[in-house]
């Protein structure tokens, strides 16, 4: 059974210049101990998503479809009872660390903080269960710098605290919102390897929302490839990198300086649409070198590939095409991969 | 291959430092000092690409910002096009700003936002009096054709641009004057993936149109080895390896280039079995109180004894390759240390 399960999720935002539709029928689940990867270009919705299931969301949204977690609905969960799952049953890590943790207090306050809004917890229990959340992300010296504030602590160390914070009360899921990005690139592979580590020890299911292809590829059991607002492709990591099905899907690994062949990138050509109306059709087909007719007016299903239940994707483009091109980017990662070597 | 040797080179730095004083504390406090770029000698020939990578905070902004004078660096010299350019004066930097372009990282604080695509793409020729109105006007004409906009853009205002659109008025403001160098601060990285690659080609099209030299600043490797055929690695204000495109992938001598280059994680090379990626620990020190001896020490997997306090000199592993490294991986060819 999924630890998540999310079913038709929209999101509409209500602006001065009239509805934002961020997100337009998702719909996920995420088993135990798996991690399943969002990725996506700003707008495309992938946060909001997660935001919406957290109950995180400005007032200034709707929500409706639903949010299945441990037999309840987190969309239909009043406000007091959704605090009580954040935190406790779900945890998350967000992009800035700054901006999450309370630079006036000390980390060690923060933490005993979000042990004690749950349960009551004796002193010297508490205290030891700080330490171990400390130790497990590999934060040095713990016991001497209970008492430090954020900005005393380097970003990496930032990102370990909130680590230890989101995994402190042993959550079912952990959602990671480009918990990566604001790092430096020495300091992202340590951050994801962690991430990796202390979730796959405890069967925790987590969400990976992330624009960057290389820690999906890295990091991700499973991937949900969005644009503009909905699921274009899902399926097996192994699979959508080695097979994309999905137009949107190749021209995003064309666009990678470290797959071009030669030389000259294969960008997308445009950007994409502005989701203050609903596109008609496929809301790629503007931007798509492949499009039928059909695509300006009929949106396409998710469908499952040939043969493969797991791999789905939502495109009208017949099966020879799709695969002529998908062989051309499967030996162009081959090569790149080759190229990268994994000596090092 | 010898450019810079045939030919004086167009831009040459010797030894140049820029520090900060940086006051520490909220009240008054004790005023420490940053060594952002610390002794960096460098030249490029012109028509060459050079790209500058380090991680935030190695003094690769302060550089750029040294070299094309919107700095004053504190020692050291630069000499454009034959110029000493180290201390001009504003009015002095006037003619040489005209042979230099510059685009910045972020196309959304950038540009003026009260101002038309137009104003802001014809302003440096205005400011220099180049040309006449007409001729003026005609020229953002042709800019605008040039990076991909449509003419009839001009009277538009940034907010109505795309993110990658904007960072394409960057781009014709900066070769606006028809500069003789380029200088690219992280040109993409406040753009999407799909939007990042229509600026690098359009960055390395125009480059083989216009033939200008081009300097491009970024925390990615991939980026800079898109559009560089040399690349400088930076740390901590020093550079730490000086070495052809090609071989920072392959023959990476500083230990701190073969980290940067195993941390990018290359989509479908690799599934989460095969082990850890990270080769170097923790995050890079204080730059208040940089290690001593070789700044890398702290954090380098090879470190011996003698990097604690020996602060490593230039050694040359090949013509156009060299590292600053008691201990290279690669030594120019004669044995290959394993990582």
């Amino acid at each position: 059974m999924p630890t998540i399960d999310i079913r038709d999720l929209t999101v509409r935002f209500e602006t001065e210049g009239g509805a934002v539709h961020a997100v337009r029928g998702v719909s996920l689940a995420v088993e135990p101990g798996r991690v399943l990867g969002i990725v996506g270009e700003s707008g495309s919705g992938k946060s909001a998503t997660c935001r919406a299931a957290l109950g995180l969301l400005p007032t200034s949204a709707t929500v409706s479809g639903s949010a299945w977690f441990e037999g309840r609905d987190l969309l239909s969960l009043p406000e007091r009872e959704l605090q009580h799952v954040r935190g406790r049953r779900i945890g998350w890590v967000f992009q800035d660390p700054m901006s999450s943790l309370n630079p006036v207090r000390s980390i060690g306050d923060q933490l005993r903080e979000a042990v004690t809004v749950h349960e009551q917890v004796g002193r010297g229990d508490l205290r030891q269960r700080v330490l171990k959340a400390l130790s497990d992300v590999g934060f040095p010296a713990a016991e001497r710098r209970l008492g430090a504030f954020p900005h005393e602590l380097s970003g990496g160390l930032r990102q370990r605290v909130m680590i230890a914070m989101a995994m402190i009360n042993q959550p079912a899921l952990l959602i990671a919102d480009e918990p990566t990005s604001a790092l430096d690139v020495t300091t992202q592979s340590q951050i994801l390897e962690l991430l990796a580590r202390v979730t796959r020890g405890s069967g925790t299911a987590v969400i990976l929302i992330t624009h960057d292809l290389g820690v999906v590829s890295r990091f991700c059991d499973d991937v949900a490839v969005m644009y503009a607002g909905r699921i274009v492709e899902e399926g097996p990591t192994v699979q959508i990198f080695g097979r994309p099905a999905h137009p949107y899907a190749w021209g995003l690994m064309g666009s990678l300086p470290s797959l071009a062949m030669a030389g000259r990138l294969r960008p997308i050509p445009g950007s994409p649409p502005r989701l203050d109306h609903e596109p008609e059709g496929c809301a790629f087909a503007p931007r798509c070198e492949v499009a039928l007719e059909m695509c300006a007016t009929v949106a396409p299903r998710l469908e499952p590939e040939i043969d493969q239940a797991a791999h789905r994707f939502a495109c009208h483009l017949g099966v020879p095409t799709r695969h002529a091109q998908a062989n051309v980017l499967a030996r162009a990662v081959e090569e790149a991969g080759a190229a990268a070597g994994r000596s090092v | 291959m010898d450019e810079h040797e045939s030919a004086p080179p167009l831009l040459a730095v010797d030894q140049l430092v820029r520090r900060f004083p940086v006051r520490q504390g909220l009240i008054g406090g004790r005023s420490q000092v940053v060594r952002a770029v610390d002794g960096v000698t460098f030249s490029v020939g012109a028509g060459a690409a050079i790209g500058i990578v380090g991680e935030s905070g190695c003094g690769k902004s302060t550089l750029a910002r040294c070299i094309v004078r919107l700095l004053e660096p504190d020692a050291g010299r630069v000499l454009f096009d034959g110029t000493d350019i180290t201390h001009l004066k504003r009015a002095d930097l006037r003619p040489i700003w005209r042979r230099i372009g510059v685009v910045f990282q972020d196309p959304f604080t950038s540009l003026d936002p009260r101002m038309t695509a137009g104003e802001i793409i014809g302003e440096p020729a205005e400011i220099g009096r180049i040309g006449s109105a007409l001729e003026r006007r005609a020229r953002v004409a042709s800019l605008l054709d040039l990076v991909g906009l449509s003419t009839r853009d001009h009277t538009r205002h940034p907010h109505e641009f795309s993110g990658g659109q904007r960072q394409r008025i960057g781009i014709a403001r900066a070769l606006c004057v028809e500069p003789r160098l380029l200088v690219c601060d992280e040109p993409v990285s406040a753009l999407d993936v799909s939007i990042q690659a229509q600026i690098l080609n359009l960055l390395g099209d125009l480059r083989a149109e216009l033939g200008f030299t081009l300097i491009v600043i970024s925390h990615n490797l991939e980026v800079v080895r898109h559009l560089a055929a040399r690349i400088l690695v930076m740390y901590l204000g020093s550079i730490v390896e000086d070495v052809p495109a090609a071989d920072a992938f392959r023959i990476p001598a500083h230990p701190y280039t073969a980290a940067l280059r195993a941390s990018m994680l290359v989509p479908g090379a690799a599934p989460a079995a095969s082990g850890s990626v990270s080769t170097i620990r923790g995050d890079a020190p204080d730059p208040f109180d940089p290690p001593t001896g070789c700044r890398f020490h702290t954090r380098c997997p090879h470190a011996i004894e003698r990097c604690t306090h020996e602060e490593p000199g230039v050694t040359h592993l090949a013509p156009e390759h060299s590292t600053r490294c008691h201990l290279p991986l690669y030594d120019g060819g004669r044995t290959v240390v394993s990582v």
